[in-house]
C-alpha cells in the first residue's frame, strides 16, 4: 500500500471507530504500519482538515485520536438529534465538585470551610447526578459523611481516571498563562489534551 | 402617567464572601499576600450595603466576614495587646484569611477547568462505533437510576393506579399473611435469581393494594441500598430495570432498616 493509501486507511479507521483510537490500534490494523508513521499521518490529516475547513476535525484525546464535529456547527448538529438533556452544573456545584475531586475523601464541613459558604444544596445536586457519592464517615466527633467522586464523574468529564486531572499547581500555572495572554477562557482547554468526547445521541426519526 | 419601572441593577453573582473578596482584590489589582485590608473592607461593606438595598438575601457568611474585616481594619491602626503568636492575634487572623483566599482561588481555577470541559463536550459530537461492533465497545455505559428516578417512577405507577381503583388497604377478608417489606425483599430476590432481571413497572403493576405497592417499593429501595440489586436506566426518565448485583455482599451480614417492627407506639410516647 502506498503512503496516500495509508493515510486514507487511517481516515477510514477513525470514521468507523467513532470512539478514540490509539496509535497502537492503528498500527495493528494496517499491515506494515508503525505507531510513529501513524502519528505522522494523523498530523497530516489534522492539518488537511484545518486547511480545508472541513465540518469535522481531528482531535487528540487521552485515549488516542478521534474525529469530532467542529463547535461552529454545534447548533445544526444539535437539531438533528433528539433533545440532549442539559448536563450543565451551577457554579456552586462546580466549585464543590472541584473540591471533592481534588481533596477526596472530604466532609461537608471541610468543603464549606474552603468555599466559605454553605454547600448543602450543591452537594445534594451532585449526589443526585451521581457525580459524587458517600464513601464512609470521618472518625471524628459527629462522624460526618465523607464524599468522593464516582465513575460517572469520570465519564461526564471524559477522564480515564483521576490521575488524568491536572494538578492544582499545573492548573494555576496554565491559568496564569492564559490570563497574561488574554486568551479566551473557553479556549484554554485546547492547550491541554482534550478529554474523550461522547457519541452524538439518538437521531430524530 | 406610566408607572416607573424598578431600577434594574445587575450585580455579579458571587458565590460567597471569599468570591467577593477575590473579585475586589483583583479589581484593585492587588496581590493577595499584601492586600490592604483597610481599603478592601470599605469596598466590601459598600457591596453588602448595596445588596441589602436591593433587597437581596445577604447570607450570614457575608456578615461574618464583614465583622472579621472590620476587626482586622481596626487592629491595623491600634497597637495590639495580644501576644503575637496567639490565635486571636490579628496577624494570625489575617494570615488565615490570606491562606483561605489562596486556597479558594485554586478551587475556582479547578472549577473553571471542569466547566471548560463541560462546555467543550457540549459543542462537539462524535459517532458511536458502527453497530457491527456493538458488543466490542469497551465501556458500555448504563445509567444507574438515582433515588429521585425511582421515586418518579413510583409516582407514575401510583398515578396509573389512581385511574383504576385500588383495592382498599384492609379488605374484609382477613389476609392470609401480613405484608412485610422483608417478605417482599425475599420475593424480589427470588424472582431476580430465576429471571435475571425484571422491569420496575412490571413488578409493581401486578399488585392490587396500595399497601402492597408501598411495601414492594420500600423493598426495592432497601435492596438497592444494600447493594443486592441494581436499578438500571438506559436514559433519563426512561424505564427502569432491576438486576441482581453479581458481586452482592452477603445479605445476612448487613444492617437492615427495620420497617416492620411496631415502632409506632414507642415513637409517639
Amino acid at each position: 500500500m502506498s503512503q496516500p493509501e495509508w493515510k486514507r486507511t487511517v481516515e477510514a479507521l477513525l470514521f468507523a471507530a467513532g470512539e478514540p483510537i490509539s496509535l497502537v490500534q492503528i498500527a495493528e490494523a494496517i499491515e506494515g504500519m508503525t505507531p510513529e508513521i501513524a502519528q505522522q499521518l494523523l498530523e497530516e490529516l489534522q492539518r488537511e482538515y484545518e486547511a480545508e475547513r472541513r465540518g469535522f476535525q481531528l482531535v487528540a484525546v487521552q485515549r488516542g485520536y478521534q474525529l469530532v464535529t467542529r463547535p461552529e456547527y454545534a447548533e445544526a448538529v444539535q437539531r438533528l438529534f433528539t433533545k440532549r438533556v442539559s448536563q450543565r452544573l451551577s457554579q456552586a456545584a462546580l466549585e464543590t465538585l472541584a473540591i471533592v475531586a481534588y481533596y477526596q475523601p472530604v466532609t461537608r464541613a471541610e468543603i464549606e470551610e474552603i468555599r466559605g459558604v454553605s454547600s448543602e444544596s450543591a452537594l445534594h445536586s451532585l449526589l443526585e447526578r451521581r457525580l459524587i457519592t458517600v464513601v464512609g464517615r470521618k472518625e471524628v466527633p459527629g462522624r460526618p459523611l465523607l464524599y468522593a467522586t464516582t465513575d460517572e464523574f469520570l465519564h461526564h468529564f471524559g477522564l480515564e481516571d483521576l490521575s488524568a486531572l491536572p494538578s492544582l499547581a499545573e492548573l494555576e500555572e496554565m491559568f496564569a498563562r492564559v490570563e497574561s495572554e488574554r486568551t479566551d477562557r473557553c479556549d484554554w482547554i485546547s492547550t491541554w489534551q482534550r478529554p474523550a468526547l461522547p457519541p452524538g445521541g439518538r437521531l430524530k426519526t | 402617567m406610566p408607572a416607573r419601572a424598578p431600577l434594574q441593577v445587575q450585580l455579579p453573582d458571587f458565590q460567597g464572601p471569599l468570591d467577593l473578596l477575590l473579585h475586589l482584590i483583583q479589581k484593585n489589582e492587588m496581590d493577595i499576600h499584601s492586600v490592604s485590608i483597610a481599603q478592601i473592607t470599605d469596598q466590601y461593606l459598600a457591596y453588602i450595603e448595596l445588596m441589602q438595598e436591593l433587597d437581596l438575601d445577604v447570607a450570614s457568611e457575608y456578615l461574618l466576614m464583614a465583622s472579621t474585616l472590620l476587626y482586622l481594619k481596626s487592629q491595623s491602626v491600634l497597637p495590639s495587646t495580644r501576644r503575637r503568636r496567639s490565635e486571636g492575634h490579628p496577624d494570625a487572623i489575617r494570615e488565615a484569611l490570606v491562606q483561605q483566599l489562596l486556597e479558594y482561588k485554586r478551587v475556582k481555577v479547578a472549577a473553571d477547568y471542569l466547566e471548560s470541559i463541560q462546555r467543550a463536550r457540549e459543542e462537539v459530537f462524535s459517532r458511536p462505533p458502527d453497530p457491527a461492533f456493538a458488543d466490542q465497545v469497551a465501556r458500555e455505559y448504563r445509567y444507574h437510576a438515582s433515588l429521585a428516578d425511582l421515586i418518579a417512577a413510583f409516582r407514575q405507577v401510583l398515578a396509573r393506579r389512581e385511574e383504576r381503583e385500588l383495592l382498599p388497604d384492609f379488605p374484609e377478608e382477613i389476609q392470609e399473611e401480613p405484608i412485610t417489606v422483608e417478605a417482599k425483599m425475599r420475593e424480589i430476590l427470588l424472582e431476580l435469581e430465576t429471571q435475571g432481571s425484571v422491569a420496575f413497572g412490571t413488578l409493581l403493576d401486578r399488585f392490587q393494594s396500595r399497601l402492597e405497592l408501598i411495601a414492594t417499593f420500600l423493598a426495592i429501595l432497601e435492596l438497592v441500598r444494600l447493594r443486592q440489586v441494581f436499578a438500571r436506566q438506559e436514559e433519563p426518565h426512561g424505564p427502569i430495570t432491576l438486576e441482581l448485583n453479581p458481586e452482592r455482599p452477603d445479605i445476612s451480614s448487613l444492617e437492615w432498616t427495620s420497617f416492620d417492627e411496631p415502632a409506632g407506639v414507642e415513637a409517639y410516647r
